[in-house]
């Protein structure tokens, strides 16, 4: 055979092997079709096992939009009851959680509009732990970078959100919240430029303890 | 270090923090039953847009019927019978 027919059948095969992948990805989970079927029946059993199944991953990405414990509960309701009244919209092109995720993105987001509304920024004054970068604890990591985050516009903070924590990339985010990539490449830059000085301004290194 | 790297250091940090555990079914099912959070249509809105067209629309259909039965072309007006006369 000669090498360019080879090539091409490699390539071909790749493809293949590549739409096959998607498809396996996208394929939903047969509990969660039977799941999603009976909840739209008005099966609230069906429903609270969906919840319990996906409460975990909901939560965690709920915590990057508040630390406030009641807050994050309420905020992890507020998702699934979207999910429940929006069940209907799912296609099932895509596995369950993405979808779930990203409902979850927008009622957080849809959160964070609210409390800027009203003016809240998490207070940069616990950040008191002098560790070295790969020893400081997760929790006040956390808190840190909650806290140095608030002090972002919300669609500059989601995007770094995003990036940060769920290394999603500009198309996702785009597609996920409805912008255009070069909004969401806008954002990106603004938000570091604008995180690089709340960092200067409120000493972060010397908090840490990591200068020189 | 600057400020940016110190703020993806502690991220990389953070992602391994566990969140608290929540057990929202029981509330969010009860918040379903009592329909909060269900999207509501203001009809009153809509409907004032909807009567308003419906205006519009008889309107346009009045003057487009009464256009379309006028028994000659209106531009005709505009050619008087100057030609009729020089002959």
């Amino acid at each position: 055979m000669p090498a360019a027919q080879r090539r091409f059948l490699g390539k071909a095969i790749q493809l293949a092997a590549g739409v096959l992948a998607m498809y396996n990805a996208s394929t939903v989970d047969e509990t969660d079709r039977q799941d999603i079927a009976a909840s739209l029946g008005g099966d609230e059993a069906a429903f609270a096992r969906l919840i319990r199944r996906y409460e975990p991953a909901v939560a965690a990405l709920a915590w990057r939009f508040t630390r406030d414990g009641a807050a994050h509960e309420e905020l992890v309701q507020d998702v699934f009851v979207e999910v429940y009244f929006s069940l209907d919209g799912y296609r099932g092109d895509a596995p369950l959680e993405h979808w779930l995720r990203r409902i979850a993105t927008r009622v957080g987001y849809r959160f964070w509009k609210r409390r800027s509304r009203e003016a809240r920024q998490a207070p940069l004054a616990d950040l008191d732990p002098p560790a070295a970068p790969g020893e400081t604890d997760p929790a006040a990591a956390g808190a840190a970078v909650h806290a140095l985050l608030s002090h972002l516009a919300p669609p500059e903070r989601l995007v770094l959100t995003l990036m940060y924590f769920d290394d999603c990339s500009v198309n996702e985010i785009a597609k996920s919240m409805g912008w255009t990539r070069a909004m969401v490449k806008m954002r990106a830059y603004r938000a570091r430029r604008r995180l690089k000085a709340i960092a200067q301004r409120e000493h972060l290194l010397e908090r840490l303890g990591w200068t020189g | 270090m600057d400020g940016l790297e110190a703020m993806e250091n502690l991220v990389r940090r953070a992602r391994l923090e566990q969140p608290p555990a929540t057990d929202v079914a029981a509330a969010a099912i009860g918040r379903i039953r009592a329909g909060a959070g269900r999207p509501t249509v203001r009809i009153l809105p809509l409907s004032l847009l909807a009567a308003a067209a419906a205006v519009a629309a008889v309107v346009v259909l009045a003057l487009a019927v009464q256009a379309w039965t006028a028994p000659a072309d209106p531009q005709t007006a505009l050619f008087p019978t100057v030609e009729v006369a020089a002959l």
